[in-house]
């Protein structure tokens, strides 16, 4: 009797609750305004909270109403494939584009909108993509349907090591490949109780990668033929690479947690709590692990070694991740795109830097933004990404807000090593050579089982199994190749005429 | 003719007559007497009709080559080529043979463990200490395998806390997480720790309902404790036991996608990997849905066959069956 | 009235509590000793995981990532626990929660309770029949696409019902607790039978009141079942101001930084792909989420330790 008395107060209470939730919602609704829905994905946490400040601010604004929809993006894909299947399809919706086998077929077969005219009509969406990624992105047809998330192709994971510690202990930093085990076991030496040196994943080893000659996990022309691209684990020196960290981490030089431990950061982790000397991190977190670092060891200080050997640059990334298209039902895309274009004309400032006082402050003339931690809750990156669009190629490298960072981190003097250091990085560039919309029908079918099959083994544990040898890779290229990779190579090779090193980067 | 015939008539009517709207009419009553138990059951009957069974036209896409856009109808059949796309993996046998020790270990040392502690509760006379132990150990069960794993890692890792504690005994690091033959062992282990407690829940809810008169019958015939416990808490038990035995069988092709996918790396994948994970990777991840569906109805009907069997083993052992 | 009736029945059990104790036989001290330290270690081996993540969630975040296994806080602080109770989205989504495990639980149960009693019947027509509807679903998932599609056509999509709607019974108590039903000694349903009480009746006033502990369990299992499903929430609503917890939780505890195109690690210069939330943070939201329905285990546990056959028989 009890237990029912209080169970139905429980739900009443909750009823209540979550009837008054649901009415605050209504009222950002105006009409007149242009409406349309969004869907996209979030990478930071999702508390989005609807008709914020910031929304009503940038609705009013732009006299639109947008209908946010978000998905966490680790649920992204599987989540939005059902929602294509339901034929459910918002008004602008996020996907991988024409690089992804699916929504290469939905774009196909007349799911979205093909968006040349729009380009046309409003110049500053098209100049907001180089035209080298427009040329990319057409389909056979010459027909566009895809605006591109872009991001910076330059994007080097500095090997980083505790300046303060190498000093303490007289040992200088690496200069090549062939001094890296021998400045490491020094380090070991010095320091028994810290990991000597540690990263996160190989994709961490890219720029140690470059010093071997090659861009890593990317397709680059045969050493015989330079009209014949082949697949990256084909590549003698990438191979070499691998048995090179093997080497490393028998020896007990490479973290014993490599490859076993899943959390994203734990090697960044290690570093910043003072329990690793060196580590392979992103360039933009330099700043924020000094701070982090600090509060273990107040003297700890980040330098950055530079591109081991002559080889030694950067592996540049592919400058798209993810897009978004319109609709093929969308009832009135010209909203849309005036819109689009608004927020890359009179809307730029806002869009950049938002609302004065809340997103960013002004200091001498010049527009600064305020740190998430300091701002408002309702203006901080988990309520702005929601409502973010196209941001222009140009801005995607931003050094005054790097040295901002450096600023909040109380070293704004290392601003300029870092600069440096990143700029030494990119001299040599290493891209991929491969044209992701190139398509091979094989690759689309099967290519992930064959991975699986036949590569995965050696590909992902020969660094932490020290019992897999070369012939085990040998063999297990033959394998794959036999099974229907020679097939992709033939494929992509033919698919893919302009075998010349892509340049993402406008002159 | 005119005497034959009714005589005839009357030689089949009588006979059938009497025979037929009897038993329709005795079936009728009977289910008509049971109108209520009917009703009972109807809403859930609809339900399943509708939530489970009206979708399950998708498992069609198992036989076809889905196209996201133009939907299930439209999409070409292509028979079975999902199917051997799994059957004819080289890792297939791979697979199916983790799959089954894994779950096999499950069972083996995990189905008795919630039993056991459910049996060492019940002998605690000490309310609050009983009370707390049962309540603490369901803990573990609300953390996901995200965050479980993360603990894990960070205890049998190379340099987790179990190895650091070896090294400075002077011991050698021992590689928990790496070794191939350690990886099933340390998925059944840290399996078991999560969940005995939260799987004891029913057996105590069991135990709760057995006559005490029982025990002192037991007693009164000179039984002493061990005995008891064999020959009256044991049997109380035994109808939970054998419906959770033979439920778990029929999940025998599901080891424990979350966990499974946690906990394991590249130098473990010839003892580690499983179905769901493999078919996460090459299937869910790719946006193959074709792929997924023909696996789940591979294992739905592996299911069917392990429990039909096991059902069939529990009738002849004198068992309740689960039909 | 109703705390009336309450006691009295609490007195029944008390007295067969002491009843049935006396009827046990002690075990030796040292077994007694041996089960102690067993549980106590069980009890230990469970808890320390939790007082780990409850000491991370209020610490400082740069003291977490040096010291992952702490069981005490270190620069001891409150922020996340303030940034929880600050962010509108996760109250509001704790709200949801809490509805739909109370009104989900509810209706699950009566959906259950009834077709479980119904289905212990084995001399009913078409029993096999019945049976076999309920066992196949748990064989054979639709999957997600032909589900989404019926829930669409249902008008459920962005409902908070659809939360409630999918996994509305699920077989595998279905079939426990009719297990259960069967255990329930025929004698007490027959007398009740003759005295002219209707199904219904037998089942609203002498099944449910002696199969408490098992309604208890059920009801638990199906309880935490909704508070645990991320899942519904996140595939079958896209207005994120009607998700679920769950849904919410995981986008903070797990790190997504690093996803870039196709699962592959494409890195960018974007600040905000660079913000994680902090390990206090993600420690914080954990408990936030788990507390509330570890509360709901000790209220629930009652039944699980009192014996009730007994009383049944008598009354």
């Amino acid at each position: 009797m009890v237990n029912r008395r209080q169970f139905l107060t429980g739900a009443l209470l909750a009823t209540v609750t979550v009837s008054a939730c649901g009415s605050d919602s209504d009222e950002g609704g105006s009409e007149g305004r242009f409406s349309f829905t969004y869907l996209r994905p979030t990478w930071g946490p999702a508390t989005y909270t609807k008709d914020g400040p910031y929304e009503r601010a940038l609705e009013k604004r732009a006299n639109v109403d947008i209908e946010v929809q978000i998905i966490p993006v680790i649920d992204y894909d599987t989540k939005v494939n059902t929602i294509l299947a339901s034929g459910d399809i918002p008004d602008v919706i996020w996907g991988s584009g024409p690089t992804s086998a699916t929504w290469k077929e939905a774009q196909d077969e007349g799911a979205f909108l093909p968006i040349d005219e729009y380009l046309e009509q409003y110049p500053a969406i098209r100049e907001a993509v180089p035209e080298s990624i427009w040329k990319l992105l057409k389909d056979e047809n010459g027909d566009t349907y895809f605006i591109p998330n872009l991001i910076w192709p330059q994007v080097p994971f500095f090997l980083c090591y505790r300046e303060d510690l190498f000093e303490q202990a007289g040992i200088e930093p690496m200069t090549s490949l062939d001094d890296f085990a021998t400045v490491v076991s020094k380090v070991k030496q010095a320091f028994p109780d810290l990991v000597p040196f540690t990263m996160g994943y190989e994709w961490s080893a890219k720029e140690i990668a470059t010093s071997f000659g090659v861009a890593m996990f990317g397709w680059e022309p045969s050493p015989d033929d330079p009209e014949r691209l082949i697949p990256w684990f084909m590549k003698e020196p990438e191979v070499d690479l691998y048995f090179w960290l093997q080497d490393l981490h028998k020896r007990g030089l490479l973290d014993p947690d490599y490859g076993v431990n899943k959390e994203p950061n734990f090697a960044d982790d290690k570093f910043k709590g003072g329990k690793a000397a060196m580590v392979i991190t992103h360039w933009g977190t330099i700043a924020g692990a000094t701070a982090q670092l600090r509060t273990v060891a107040p003297n700890g200080s980040i330098g950055v070694v530079s591109p081991l050997g002559e080889l030694g640059g950067n592996r540049l990334v592919f400058p798209i991740d993810r897009g978004f298209y319109v609709s093929a039902r969308m009832e009135n895309p010209d909203g849309f795109f005036k819109f689009l274009n608004w927020t890359l004309t009179d809307g730029s400032d806002f869009r950049r830097w938002g609302i004065e006082g809340k997103t960013y402050r002004v200091k001498n003339g010049v527009k600064q933004p305020i740190p998430d931690t300091e701002r408002d809750k309702a203006y901080q990156g988990p309520q702005i990404e929601p409502l973010s669009f196209l941001g222009p190629f140009s801005e995607k490298l931003d050094w005054d807000q790097a040295k901002l960072g450096f600023e909040a981190a109380g070293i704004p003097d290392r601003f300029e090593y870092v600069k440096g250091k990143f700029e030494e990085y990119t001299a040599k560039e290493y891209p991929d050579y491969r044209d992701p919309t190139a398509r091979s029908e094989t690759e689309d079918k099967k290519g992930t089982q064959l991975y699986e099959d036949y590569l995965k083994k050696v590909a992902e544990s020969t660094i932490s199994d020290h019992s897999v040898t070369r012939d085990d890779w040998r063999r297990a290229v033959e394998k794959w190749r036999a099974a229907g990779g020679d097939q992709i190579i033939d494929e992509v090779n033919t698919a893919q005429k302009d075998k010349s090193k892509p340049r993402y980067i406008p002159q | 003719m005119t005497t034959t015939r009714p005589a005839a008539g009357s030689a089949i009517l009588p006979g059938r007559q009497p025979q037929r709207p009897g038993r329709f009419r005795k079936k009728y009553v009977e289910i008509w007497r049971y109108r209520w138990i009917y009703a009972m059951i109807l809403p859930t009957v609809i339900y399943f009709v509708i939530f489970a069974y009206l979708p399950m036209i998708g498992l069609q896409i198992a036989f076809k080559d889905y196209k996201v856009f133009r939907g299930m109808w439209e999409s070409p059949w292509v028979g079975f080529e999902h199917f051997e796309t799994m059957f004819a993996s080289e890792k297939f046998f791979e697979l199916i043979r983790n799959t089954l020790l894994i779950s096999f270990y499950r069972i083996l040392f995990g189905f008795p463990v919630p039993i056991i502690f459910a049996l060492l509760l019940n002998e605690v006379r000490r309310m609050w200490f009983k009370r707390s132990v049962q309540t603490v150990t369901y803990f573990p069960h609300f953390l996901s395998w995200v965050v479980f794993a993360g603990i894990v890692i960070n205890i049998l890792g190379p340099t987790g806390l179990l190895n650091t504690l070896i090294v400075e005994a002077g011991g050698e690091r021992v590689n928990f997480m790496t070794n191939p033959d350690l990886f099933r062992s340390v998925v059944v282990v840290t399996g078991i720790l999560k969940e005995f407690g939260w799987g004891a829940i029913i057996y105590l809810a069991a135990l709760s309902g057995i006559d005490p008169q029982l025990y002192e019958a037991a007693r009164v015939d000179g039984a002493g404790k061990l005995r008891q416990i064999w020959h009256v808490t044991l049997p109380g038990l035994r109808p939970v036991m054998a419906v959770l035995l033979v439920l778990s069988l029929g999940n025998l092709l599901d080891a424990g996608f979350d966990q499974i996918f946690q906990l394991q790396n590249a130098a473990v994948l010839e003892v580690g990997d499983i179905i769901d994970t493999y078919v996460y990777r090459i299937g869910l991840l790719e946006a193959q849905f074709e792929l997924a569906t023909a696996v789940g109805l591979f294992k739905g009907v592996v299911g069917l066959v392990m429990i039909v069997t096991a059902n069939h083993v529990l009738r002849r052992m004198g068992q309740r069956s689960i039909w | 009235m109703a705390a009336t009736a309450e006691s009295d029945v609490e007195l029944v059990h008390s007295k067969e509590l002491g009843q049935r104790r006396s009827h046990l036989d002690r075990n030796p001290w040292w077994a007694d000793v041996l089960i102690h330290v067993v549980l106590v270690i069980a009890g230990l081996v469970t808890l320390l995981p939790m007082v780990n993540i409850l000491a991370k969630s209020l610490s400082g975040s740069a003291a977490i990532s040096a010291n992952p296994l702490m069981l005490w806080p270190r620069a001891w602080t409150v922020e996340a626990y303030v940034y929880i109770f600050e962010t509108p989205v996760l109250m509001r989504s704790f709200g949801i929660t809490v509805f739909v495990t109370v009104v989900g639980t509810a209706l699950n149960l009566l959906f259950t309770t009834t077709a479980a009693y119904g289905l212990s019947k084995t001399y009913i027509p078409g029993y096999r029949f019945l049976m076999w509807l309920v066992i196949i679903p748990m064989l054979f998932g639709a999957g997600l696409i032909p589900t989404y599609i019926l829930l669409k056509g249902l008008g459920l999509i962005n409902s908070i019902w659809v939360l409630i709607v999918v996994g509305l019974v699920s077989p595998f108590n279905l079939i426990l607790m009719r297990n259960f039903f069967w255990t329930l000694p025929p004698e007490i349903e027959e007398s009740a039978r003759i005295d002219g009480a209707s199904d219904l009746q037998v089942l609203w006033h002498i099944v449910l009141p002696l199969s408490k502990p098992v309604i208890a369990t059920i009801g638990l299992f199906y309880g935490v079942a909704h508070w645990n499903d991320f899942f519904t929430g996140l595939f079958f609503i896209t207005d994120s101001s009607k998700w679920p917890l769950q849904v919410v939780m995981r986008s903070i505890i797990i790190d997504q930084s690093m996803l870039g195109m196709g699962g592959g690690n494409a890195p960018t210069n974007d600040l905000h792909r660079l913000i994680i939330s902090a390990d206090n943070i993600r420690a914080a939201t954990i408990i936030f989420s788990i507390v509330p329905i570890l509360m709901a285990y000790p209220f629930l546990q009652r039944y699980f330790v009192k014996g009730i056959i007994l009383g049944a028989v008598k009354s």
